[in-house]
């Protein structure tokens, strides 16, 4: 089984965010290897890698091997160009292999209301989605941009310099001191 | 009091270099990581507050902090401090961070410095402030 919920009630058909939540739970062995999850969107409504870090392939499906990081996975959803405002649905497939090493699947839908910016004023936020995605997101990471370009550290460069005028400094000053005169 | 649309803050922060686009700014209104919106007339408007609090977020991004702890901090200080910390972003865009070099003269001074700044210039500069903190240490 899973739980799905979405971070806003609403989204904007232009320039909007939300947030999908997919919380696995029993029948679904929690101890389970190889869990994939395929997620189809509504027409216009484009998606990030998921949030949590669990690989993706080119498709997008997400590979959960490991539940050791939780049992939930967090996707950014977005819209950029003006879409049609309409209650579209985000299908979620998610299969598995049981005791028996049988494939098994469930499947989940949920609604998506994508409306006009002046239509949001009936906004609802739910805090259980939003709570998860503030400790995943890192305050930058909401941009298509950034997702998609090469991330690299790099170490500032500082140089200590003592505030002390050494010895040899001294003599060297003054030597240029008396040369000036 | 100025008062701005969410795609005018988005604009003025691209202007300063600072990656965010306007779904994000919509967002961080929504979910409370910013203060809620004023009302001017019968419109919700952003001001120079909301500004200040996007410029800190995205410079204490730049630590790799959640936006939760992001957040947590933001909430105990004043909109003053908050100011402070989003001033700072220019210290830390990546371009700044690649070409610059900085000095620590000593551990409460760090003096940043151009590649535009000549090696002769750099030392004035270096041995400058070193010999006023020492005036300052000698007093």
């Amino acid at each position: 089984m899973m739980k799905v919920k979405l971070a806003k009630s609403l989204m904007e058909n232009e320039e909007g965010t939300n947030h999908l939540w997919i919380k696995i739970l029993p029948p679904v062995p929690l101890t389970a290897k190889k869990v994939q999850i395929d997620i189809r969107l509504p027409n216009g409504v484009s998606r990030l890698n998921n949030l949590n870090g669990y690989h993706e392939d080119k498709l997008g499906t997400i590979f959960i091997d490991d539940f050791s990081k939780g049992h939930d996975v967090v996707i950014e959803i977005f819209t950029e160009k003006p879409i049609p405002c309409f209650e579209g649905i985000i299908k979620i497939d998610l299969k598995y292999k049981d005791k028996e090493d049988q494939t098994k699947m469930i499947n989940h839908c949920i609604p998506l209301i994508i409306t006009s910016e002046d239509e949001m004023d009936n906004l609802e936020i739910d805090n259980e989605v939003i709570e998860q995605v503030k400790q995943l997101l890192n305050g930058s990471i909401c941009n298509k941009d950034i997702e998609e370009s090469e991330f690299v550290i790099v170490t500032p460069k500082i140089q200590n310099v003592h505030n002390q005028i050494s010895e040899l400094e001294k003599n060297i000053e003054l030597i240029l001191a008396s040369i000036q005169k | 009091m100025n008062t701005y649309t969410a795609k005018q803050i988005t604009e003025i922060l691209q202007k300063e270099d600072m990656n965010i686009n306007l779904r994000t700014v919509r967002y961080y209104t929504q979910i409370g990581i910013v203060p809620t919106l004023e009302l001017a007339g019968n419109k919700r408007v952003y001001t120079d507050k909301h500004l200040h609090y996007f410029r800190a977020i995205l410079t204490l991004a730049k630590t790799g902090e959640s936006l939760a702890t992001i957040q947590e901090r933001l909430e105990k200080l004043s909109l003053e401090d908050i100011k402070k910390i989003g001033d700072q972003l220019p210290f830390y865009q990546s371009n700044k961070i690649l070409e610059h070099e900085s000095y620590q003269v000593n551990e409460d001074v760090l003096i940043t410095l151009s590649p535009r700044i000549s090696a002769e210039l750099k030392q004035k500069v270096i041995k400058s402030v070193s010999q006023i903190l020492k005036g300052e240490q000698n007093k």
